[in-house]
């Protein structure tokens, strides 16, 4: 194995591991902060005239969090990404695709972001200058990017396994 | 695909076996066996100039066209 290959396998197994981690701390972070709360108010409400209140505490709460679920969905691509770089299979069509869809999970986090009611808002009202508008717009313009180059990994990916065929 | 291989015949006109060809120019044996069969999409001429000199042939003996 030539030595760049190998350092390539050796970061990717760093990373599969730092993903991995940082997927489950975030689900960890997101739980605690978003849910926990919520969910003992259910649990506290239940049977009483506050249920549906608490429910929908719960829901505000998940609604509000819902960007970074779609971040978490990208920790959890992009740690299959490095996990498959990690085994070798580099070049194939599968890492374009998880390449691409963490892309897509960027422009979805994105796209909720911009949808859904910030918790930063303040409650007055006075909406001067929109919480969070100028990230969505980045992480917008990387999850784009990140698509067109899931799409010209695979092209590269198809152009190796032609180019394999070759003896 | 209109172009044929005939390493076959050359192979049986030389007498060689595959595993020796395949030893002597650096290909796998896997691969030379595609390339029998005509199941690969390309050949380098590298490959093809080493084959050439193992069979004591030219290019024109290994690979054929018929439209």
């Amino acid at each position: 194995m030539d030595p760049t290959h190998a350092k390539l396998i050796r970061g990717s197994r760093r990373l599969a591991f730092a993903f991995t981690a940082l997927f489950w701390t975030g689900a960890l972070w997101l739980f605690s902060e978003a849910a926990w709360r919520p969910l003992k108010g259910v649990v506290a409400s239940s049977g009483g005239g506050l249920a549906g209140a608490a429910w929908a505490r719960l829901f505000d709460a998940l609604l509000a969090e819902a960007p970074a679920f779609a971040l978490m969905g990208a920790l959890w691509t992009a740690r299959g990404l490095f996990h498959r770089f990690a085994l070798g299979d580099a070049l194939t069509p599968a890492s374009g695709r998880s390449l691409s869809l963490i892309g897509l999970w960027f422009l979805a986090s994105a796209l909720v972001s911009s949808l859904v009611p910030s918790r930063s808002v303040p409650e007055s009202g006075v909406f001067i200058a929109p919480p969070g508008v100028s990230m969505e717009i980045v992480l917008g313009c990387v999850g784009a990017a990140l698509v067109l180059l899931g799409r010209a990994f695979a092209a590269a990916a198809a152009i190796k396994a032609d180019h394999d065929q070759i003896v | 695909m209109p172009v044929i291989v005939r390493l076959d015949v050359m192979l049986a006109l030389r007498k060689a076996k595959a595993k020796d060809v395949a030893e002597k120019i650096g290909l796998s044996e896997t691969n030379l066996s595609l390339l029998r069969s005509g199941k690969v999409k390309g050949v380098r001429f590298d490959t093809l100039a080493k084959l050439c000199e193992v069979l004591e042939c030219k290019p024109g003996d290994i690979l054929d066209f018929e439209p």
